[in-house]
C-alpha cells in the first residue's frame, strides 16, 4: 500500500509538470496579451513597448524557465489583465467560490443519483426504472447552458423562488448547482444501475437471502458496498468536469469563480492567469484522482503495484 | 431575410428567453422605491482600481472619478461644469493651459483637488504600465502646475484634440496625490479617492460598490444612496435580472431590448452617437512596392467592392438589429458631424450609391470576372465579438447570407478581438471583418487608425494616394485648408467603397420603470454611458 501511494505520488507530480508545459505552450500559442488589451487605435510603438515591459520579446524556452523557477516558489506573476495583483491570488480569491458551488453541486447529485440508481435497479423494468432512465436520458442530452437559462426563467423570473445570479447564500446556488450537476446525476445514476444489477445477480447476494438477511440490509449493506466501487471511481472524473462545467455555469449565472476567470483570461491573453487558473485545476483534479484511487486500493487489496 | 444561417446555439437561447420573457411578463414584481441602485452591466475589461492600466472600464468607474472636462448630458457637448472650468490652446496648438475649479473635495477626506493632482494623474496615465486607449497621444507633454488652479501641457508637437482626449474619450481620470503620497498605489488598490458623485466602498470579484458623495461639487445629488454595479456578461441573465427585480437597469444588448419592452420594461438612449460600426475590407495595404499588398484578393477590385457594399439590405439590417431603435445608417466611416472634414453631402450621395441594389451587385460582379478572374475567389467573413456592440454577431450572419445571395462564395468564421488584431500588426489580415470606432474619434486619430501605414491593427486600406494626403492633413495648421484636405479624403474613400460603413449607435439601457424614472447622459467614452448619478428614481 505504502508503495502504491509513493508511485501514484510520483506521477501525479510528473504530471503536474507535464500539464505546466502544455499550459505554457498552448497559452503562448494562442497569441500575445498585447493584441487583446491594447485599443482599435493603438499604433505599432504601443504594441512593442507593451511587448517589452511584459517580457514577451524573450525566446518563449527562457520565458517558460523563468515561469518555472518562480513557479516552484510559489509565484505564478502578475497579471497583466488585471493590474496590481498577482496571478495566483486572483485564482485563490476565486478558488472559494468555484468548490462551493461545484461541492455543492456533487454534493446534489450524489445524493439524488445514487438512491435512484440503487432503486431503479432493485424495481428493474418497473415504472420506476423508467423514471430513472428519463432523468439521465434528460441529463445527458441538455447542454448545461441551456438548462441554466431555462431555470433561471422558471425558478428565479417567473415564479421568483430563487435569485436570477451572482454569489450569496444558499439560495444563489441551488440553480446553478442544479444546472451544473445533473449531467453528473444521469451518469451516477447509470453507473450505480448497473453496478447493482451485477451484484445483485451475485452469489453471495442469493446467499444473505437465503440466510433471512432483511432485504434493505442485502441491498443498502451488502450489494450497495460493493457496487459502490464502480461510482466511486467515477468521482475523480466528476470532479474534473465540475470545474470545465464551471466555465459555462459560472458565465450564466455570473458566478464569480475560476471557470469566469478562466473565460476572461484566455479572452485577455493574460498568460499568467491563464497558467495558475489550468495548473490549480490540474491539482485540483490529480488531487481527487489520487485520493479516488487511494481509496480503491483501500476497498480492493488486490489493487497494488508489482 | 434567410435565418438559416443563425447558429443553433443563439436560436436555442433567443427561443428560451423570448418564451421566458412571456411568462415573465405575467408575474412581474411590484418594486418600491429603492435606496441602493442595482445595474447589470457589461464586466469591464479590466477589474482594477488603476484605470491607466485597464481596459474598457468607464462605466464602472465613471460614478468616482473625473476626468478634466465634462460633457452636457443633454446636448453632449462640451461645459465648464467639470473640473476645468476654462482652458486655452496656444496657436500651434502645442501648449494647452487649463484653469481648474476651486473648492474640489476628493472622497474619504482626501482633501482639496489642486493642480498637483492633475500633474500627478498624468503621470500615472501616462507610465509604462498605462495601457489605456490612445494614451499615446496623451503621452509626450511636459505637466506643470503653474499656479494651485491652474496646469499647463506643453507638447513639442501640435495637440488639436486634447480636449477629446480629457472628454469625449476621457483618458486621463484624476486621482489624489495626497493619498498616493501616503499609501502609495496599494492605497488606491484598497479604496482610491475620486471627485466624482460616488466614492467608492468595496470590490468584490464581478461587482462594484459606491456609495452617494453628498459634498460633491456641482451640488447635485443622486436619488440613490448606494449604487451597485454587477458585471454580468450573459445578456439572457441580464434580462432575466431586470425582470425579476433584481437590477434597475441592465445594458442589454438591441436583440433583446424588445423582448425587456414587452415585458414592461423602458429604454433610454446618449444624448448623441457613441459609436460608429463598419466592416473592414483588410488586407489592402497596398502602397507601392508593399509586398503585403492583398493584390489578388477579390475586394483588391473597386467593382468587387461596390458589389459587396450594394449586396446588403442596409435598412433591413437596421431593422433586424436594432428592433428598439437607438442605430441609424453610417455614410461614412470615421466621418462625424462636428468633425474635420465633414461632408453632409455623402449622407445624401449614400441614399443612392450605396443603396440595396443585388441586380447591379451581380452585374458589377460579371464585369469584375467573379469568380474566375480570381486565384481564391472565396470572400472570407469573420465573426468577432466586439465589447459593447453584441450586434456585431448577427450582423455578420446577415452580411454572409446577403452576399451568398448575389452569388458570392462566401464563408464565415469565427475568430477573437485579439487573433484578428495579431493579423493585422502582422499585416497578414486578408480578411472582412467588423470594426468599431467609438467614441466617433477626431479625424485625424481616426485617419492614423483606419487609413496609414501602419495604422492600427484593424484598418486595411492603404494606397500611395491616400497616404499622401493624410500626411498633407497632419502637416497642416491652419483649420479651413485641414477641413477641404479631409473632406477630399473622405469623399475618396467613399467613391473607392474601401469598407462597408454600417451604423451609428447611441448608447442605449433599459430600466424597470417600478424603480426608475429615466436617465440623461450625453453619450461619451468608449462605454458610451455613465452620469450615473442623473438616475432618476421612480416616485
Amino acid at each position: 500500500m505504502k508503495r502504491y501511494l509513493i508511485i501514484r505520488l510520483f506521477q501525479s507530480l510528473l504530471a503536474m509538470l507535464a500539464i505546466s508545459m502544455i499550459a505554457f505552450v498552448l497559452s503562448h500559442l494562442s497569441g500575445s496579451p498585447v493584441d487583446a488589451m491594447l485599443p482599435d487605435d493603438a499604433g505599432p510603438e504601443e504594441a512593442e513597448r507593451l511587448i517589452r515591459l511584459w517580457g514577451l520579446d524573450r525566446p518563449y524556452h527562457e520565458q517558460y524557465l523563468v515561469f518555472l523557477g518562480n513557479a516552484l516558489q510559489g509565484n505564478l506573476g502578475d497579471s497583466i489583465k488585471w493590474s496590481g495583483q498577482t496571478a495566483m491570488g486572483l485564482v485563490l480569491d476565486r478558488l472559494p467560490a468555484t468548490l462551493q458551488l461545484g461541492g455543492f453541486a456533487i454534493i446534489v447529485s450524489t445524493i439524488i443519483a445514487l438512491p435512484i440508481g440503487v432503486l431503479a435497479a432493485v424495481y428493474k423494468d418497473s415504472p420506476f426504472d423508467s423514471f430513472g432512465k428519463l432523468i439521465a436520458l434528460l441529463g445527458q442530452a441538455m447542454p448545461n447552458f441551456w438548462l441554466g437559462i431555462v431555470l433561471i426563467w422558471v425558478f428565479a423570473v417567473t415564479l421568483n423562488w430563487f435569485p436570477t445570479s451572482g454569489r450569496g447564500g444558499l439560495a444563489n446556488m441551488i440553480l446553478p448547482a442544479i444546472a451544473m450537476g445533473w449531467f453528473q446525476v444521469a451518469a451516477l445514476m447509470r453507473l450505480t444501475r448497473s453496478a447493482m444489477l451485477e451484484v445483485l445477480d451475485s452469489e453471495y447476494v442469493k446467499l444473505a437471502r437465503i440466510k433471512g438477511v432483511p432485504e434493505w440490509r442485502v441491498v443498502w449493506v451488502h450489494a450497495f458496498r460493493n457496487a459502490a466501487i464502480v461510482p466511486l471511481t467515477y468521482f475523480g472524473l466528476i470532479a474534473g468536469s465540475i470545474f470545465t462545467g464551471s466555465v459555462v455555469i459560472e458565465t450564466v449565472f455570473a458566478w464569480p469563480g475560476t471557470g469566469l476567470l478562466a473565460i476572461d483570461a484566455i479572452r485577455g491573453r493574460d498568460f499568467p492567469v491563464v497558467q495558475a487558473v489550468v495548473l490549480t485545476f490540474a491539482g485540483v483534479f490529480i488531487l481527487a484522482n489520487l485520493i479516488v484511487d487511494t481509496l480503491y486500493a483501500y476497498l480492493d487489496p488486490r489493487i497494488r503495484y508489482r | 431575410m434567410p435565418w438559416n444561417g443563425m447558429r443553433p446555439a443563439r436560436a436555442l437561447i433567443a427561443a428560451t428567453v423570448a418564451l421566458g420573457t412571456g411568462l415573465a411578463a405575467l408575474s412581474l414584481p411590484m418594486a418600491a422605491q429603492v435606496e441602493r441602485l442595482v445595474a447589470a452591466v457589461s464586466k469591464p475589461g479590466t477589474e482594477t482600481n488603476r484605470f491607466w492600466s485597464g481596459a474598457t472600464m468607464w462605466h464602472v468607474m465613471d460614478p468616482a472619478l473625473e476626468g478634466l472636462i465634462e460633457h452636457d448630458p443633454v446636448s453632449g457637448e462640451v461645459t465648464d461644469k467639470g473640473l476645468a472650468v476654462s482652458w486655452e490652446a496656444s496657436p500651434d496648438f502645442k501648449v494647452w493651459t487649463f484653469k481648474l475649479r476651486e473648492g474640489v473635495q476628493f472622497h474619504h477626506g482626501w482633501g482639496e483637488f489642486t493642480s498637483a493632482d492633475v500633474v500627478h494623474s498624468y503621470g500615472l496615465h501616462t507610465g509604462e504600465d498605462a495601457i489605456i486607449p490612445t494614451v499615446d497621444q496623451l503621452r509626450g507633454a511636459k505637466a506643470e502646475a503653474l499656479d494651485r488652479y491652474t496646469v499647463r501641457f506643453t507638447y513639442d508637437k501640435p495637440i488639436k484634440d486634447l480636449l477629446f482626449l480629457h472628454g469625449g474619450r476621457s483618458v486621463m481620470k484624476v486621482y489624489s496625490k495626497a493619498q498616493f503620497d501616503a499609501e502609495g498605489l496599494e492605497g488606491y488598490d484598497r479604496k482610491f479617492a475620486g471627485t466624482g458623485h460616488f466614492q467608492f466602498v468595496s470590490r468584490q470579484p464581478g461587482q462594484i460598490l459606491y456609495q452617494r458623495f453628498d459634498s460633491h461639487y456641482s451640488g447635485t445629488k443622486s436619488d440613490f444612496t448606494e449604487l451597485e454595479l454587477r458585471f454580468v456578461d450573459e445578456a439572457a441573465t441580464k434580462l432575466a435580472m431586470l425582470l425579476s427585480g433584481e437590477a434597475a437597469i441592465a445594458d442589454l444588448p438591441r436583440e433583446l431590448m424588445s423582448e425587456a419592452i414587452n415585458a414592461g420594461m423602458e429604454t433610454t438612449q446618449s444624448a448623441r452617437a457613441t459609436l460608429q460600426t463598419d466592416v473592414v475590407l483588410n488586407g489592402l495595404y497596398c502602397e507601392t512596392g508593399d509586398p503585403a499588398c492583398g493584390k489578388d484578393l477579390p475586394w483588391a477590385d473597386r467593382r468587387i467592392r461596390e458589389a459587396i457594399n450594394i449586396a446588403l439590405n442596409r435598412d433591413e439590417m437596421l431593422e433586424v438589429l436594432f428592433p428598439g431603435g437607438g442605430a441609424e445608417l453610417l455614410a461614412r466611416y470615421a466621418m462625424a458631424p462636428g468633425h474635420e472634414g465633414y461632408d453632409p453631402t455623402l449622407e445624401e450621395r449614400f441614399k443612392t450609391e450605396y443603396a440595396y441594389n443585388p441586380e447591379r451587385a451581380k452585374a458589377l460582379m460579371k464585369e469584375a470576372g467573379y469568380p474566375d478572374a480570381f486565384p481564391d475567389p472565396t470572400i472570407r467573413l469573420v465573426l468577432k465579438p466586439s465589447a459593447g456592440v453584441p450586434e456585431i454577431a448577427l450582423q455578420m450572419e446577415l452580411i454572409h447570407q446577403y452576399l451568398i445571395a448575389v452569388g458570392f462564395q462566401a464563408e464565415l468564421r469565427e475568430m477573437d478581438h485579439a487573433t484578428v488584431g495579431a493579423m493585422g500588426r502582422a499585416r497578414e489580415a486578408y480578411i472582412i471583418h467588423p470594426s468599431k470606432n467609438g467614441p466617433p474619434r477626431p479625424t485625424e486619430v481616426a485617419f492614423r487608425a483606419f487609413y496609414s501605414n501602419p495604422g492600427g491593427p484593424y484598418q486595411g486600406w492603404e494606397n500611395d494616394w491616400t497616404t499622401a494626403k493624410i500626411k498633407a492633413f497632419s502637416g497642416e495648421t491652419d483649420a479651413g485648408k485641414r477641413h477641404e484636405i479631409a473632406k477630399e479624403v473622405f469623399n475618396y474613400l467613399f467613391e473607392q467603397y474601401v469598407d462597408l460603413p454600417m451604423f451609428e449607435i447611441r448608447a442605449q439601457l433599459a430600466y424597470n420603470p417600478k424603480m426608475v424614472s429615466g436617465w440623461q447622459f450625453p453619450g461619451v467614452t468608449s462605454s458610451g454611458y455613465g452620469h450615473w448619478h442623473l438616475v432618476k428614481a421612480a416616485q
